[in-house]
């Protein structure tokens, strides 16, 4: 039963991890064999599968070979992927008979999750994963930077480890960006906006020994200089207003 | 890479002294023992030599040991032997579920043959008990064939009080000590055997030789056609190198049993206090109290066995599982099935079988490595049943 390439490849599967940003996940019913598989992937909108994995328990044949099918499968298209068959499996390693039950379960999950892609698509349950950040960019900018949105950058609501508060601050100064009201008052917004980024930087500089409060600190310091390029580029506008009004 | 081999109820590496006092008869003395010259002397003399060790070790008489090829066909030949010879008396047999397969599998034999077989149920900690065995004896019985230490969880049955039974009962008692005579002192008549089978690979002697103990008197068929050897009992050119080999582990084994079970109790004690404290969800099979004390089986939850295996492989790490896959669909121990052990606990357990020449290091290395690699495996189940990490 021992094959030394299912036994190398055991300890370095390079798919074995929860794809985060996956736009569909299918996970595959308990067989007899008390074997489960969990695919994770982001399909674009060309239908290709930009990233892939998996996590299964099962014996060590079914792991390797699930890793394996994620290696071929990474960067076909799904109907190219779904070409993919026992004898393209069998290419990694020559297996015994009594293994040869782990190439339905893998071939038959990913004949599931693009069944499934397809309908949830079709559906407009989920998105392309390529469409996913325009999409949402699209949305922010048809909104106006009003009192309200500005309310979500409450500090205390925001914590160094939370990433996805740090997204939202991101996300709401691309929405300063493309305000159209006029020069003062987007001063106004982003003064706003920049006292809350300086007391967030203070919130997460304390704690010192995190490592992802750095990273965020290093991303806010870059934001907050965005901010204070733009309030430079804006200073000769209110120059100009200042003059006019002088002239009036 | 550092190679740590905690596999010893598989086999044991064979003993310096056993393969030096081995080396003679593949050389000079060659002779076949059953030849008449002084060559075929030289072979017979170093057998019987053999035969009066391992004799005097289980307290048994030197005609009383016939040598076989190890503890399969020993095995085989007690639980055939003696249900041809007897079959006037009746054709009933009784075992248990936790036998090792040269039993389970004779006995599924000897049922299509005719024979009626009882599998004597076990309790959680794999100990048969003896009021089952009573409700099962009839005076048709003519063997009751019992381990004395199970091979995958080490639990030791009650020899004793099992014998009293059978013997009231007329039936003949068959042990397989092949795990036992490593692990605890045998003496067939304290015990009250009538048939042994014994190991020699599984007490640093070289494979390829086994015994059975047959008590004067005890009724049993011929097994191998084909010579007279082995007072006609197995015919067959006797394996001189072999049983020379058997003959010195045994008696080695039985020099240094005292100080090697003490030595192997500190170890797995460590080792199991260890692995307790460093891995949650883990759980230690076996009677707690009558276990040979070199094997530890341990069932990490929500992990597949043979995976861990591997991975402990390549790390330098022997151990063995008690299930494998196998002709597609699980084959699962039935040793720890019959112990109420669920499908999942069976994949996620692994034996660990100790010997002395393992250090505390060894240990603190197995451990650390079992850690990292039980995590992996958790963490790469999709399932949510695995309780957290520490």
């Amino acid at each position: 039963m021992y094959n030394e390439k299912i036994a190398a490849r055991l300890n370095d599967l390079r798919y074995l991890f929860p794809l985060k940003k996956a736009n569909i996940t299918l996970m595959s019913k308990k067989n007899e064999f008390g074997d489960v598989l969990k695919f994770f992937a982001q399909i674009d909108s060309k239908n290709v599968i930009q990233k892939i994995s998996f996590k299964a328990t099962g014996c060590s044949t079914f792991l390797v070979l699930c890793d394996y099918f994620c290696e071929i499968a990474e960067g076909k298209t799904i109907d190219e992927a779904s070409k993919i068959n026992e004898e393209d499996l069998m290419k990694f390693a020559t297996l015994d008979q009594s293994r040869h039950h782990v190439y339905p379960i893998i071939l038959g999950a990913f004949k599931l999750l693009v069944k499934k892609y397809n309908k949830e698509l079709a559906n407009k349950k989920i998105v392309p994963v390529d469409k996913v950040e325009t999409k949402q960019v699209k949305s922010n900018t048809k909104k106006s930077a009003t009192k309200k949105e500005v309310e979500v950058l409450e500090p205390e609501v925001i914590t160094p480890a939370n990433n996805e508060n740090v997204i939202a601050v991101k996300k709401e100064v691309k929405v300063i960006q493309t305000i159209t009201e006029t020069a003062d008052q987007k001063t106004v917004v982003e003064e706003k906006h920049t006292s809350h980024l300086l007391a967030l930087k203070q919130k997460i500089n304390n704690r010192e020994n995190n490592e992802k409060a750095h990273n965020h600190t290093h991303s806010l310091n870059i934001m907050l200089n965005q901010i204070n390029n733009k309030q430079e580029d804006k200073k000769p506008e209110k120059k100009s207003l200042f003059s006019w009004l002088k002239k009036k | 890479m550092k190679r740590i081999y905690l596999d010893n109820a598989a086999t044991t590496i064979t003993h310096g002294e056993v393969l030096q006092e081995m080396m003679p008869y593949f050389t000079n003395v060659f002779g076949n023992s059953s030849s008449l010259h002084s060559f075929g002397r030289e072979a017979v003399a170093a057998v019987d030599n053999a035969r009066d060790i391992i004799a005097s070790n289980i307290g048994a008489k030197s005609n009383e040991i016939y040598f076989t090829c190890g503890g399969t066909e020993a095995n085989n030949w007690a639980l055939r032997g003696v249900a041809y010879a007897n079959i006037a008396k009746g054709k009933h047999i009784i075992t248990s579920q936790i036998e090792h397969h040269s039993v389970i599998d004779t006995c599924k034999q000897l049922e299509k043959e005719g024979f009626t077989v009882t599998y004597l149920p076990v309790d959680s900690t794999g100990l048969v008990s003896v009021s089952d065995l009573l409700h099962e004896l009839k005076p048709t019985t003519t063997i009751v064939s019992i381990m004395a230490v199970n091979n995958e969880v080490g639990t030791i049955q009650n020899l004793k009080a099992i014998s009293e039974i059978v013997r009231f009962y007329g039936a003949y008692f068959h042990v397989d000590a092949v795990q036992a005579l490593s692990a605890m002192k045998i003496d067939v008549n304290e015990l009250g055997i009538d048939l042994l089978s014994i190991s020699s690979h599984k007490v640093h002697g070289p494979k390829g030789a086994g015994a059975l103990f047959v008590r004067e008197g005890v009724k049993i068929a011929k097994f191998m056609q084909g010579g007279e050897q082995e007072m006609n009992k197995r015919g067959g050119t006797v394996n001189v190198p072999a049983i020379v080999g058997f003959g010195k582990a045994v008696q080695l084994n039985d020099r240094d049993l005292q100080f090697r079970d003490k030595k192997i109790f500190e170890l797995t004690t460590y080792f199991i206090k260890k692995i307790e404290y460093e891995i949650p969800d883990i759980k230690i099979n076996g009677n707690p109290i009558q276990k040979a004390r070199n094997i530890v089986s341990v069932t990490f939850n929500g992990v597949e066995g043979e995976n861990l295996i591997m991975m402990l492989d390549m790390k330098g790490i022997a151990v063995s599982t008690g299930s494998a896959c196998a002709s597609g669909s699980l084959e699962k121990s039935h040793v720890l099935a019959a112990m109420g052990l669920t499908d999942a606990e069976i994949r996620g357990t692994i034996r660990f079988s100790f010997d002395i020449n393992i250090t505390k290091d060894d240990i603190d290395y197995v451990v650390r490595t079992l850690c990292d690699e039980v995590s992996k495996l958790r963490k790469a189940s999709p399932l949510k049943s695995v309780k957290k990490e520490k």
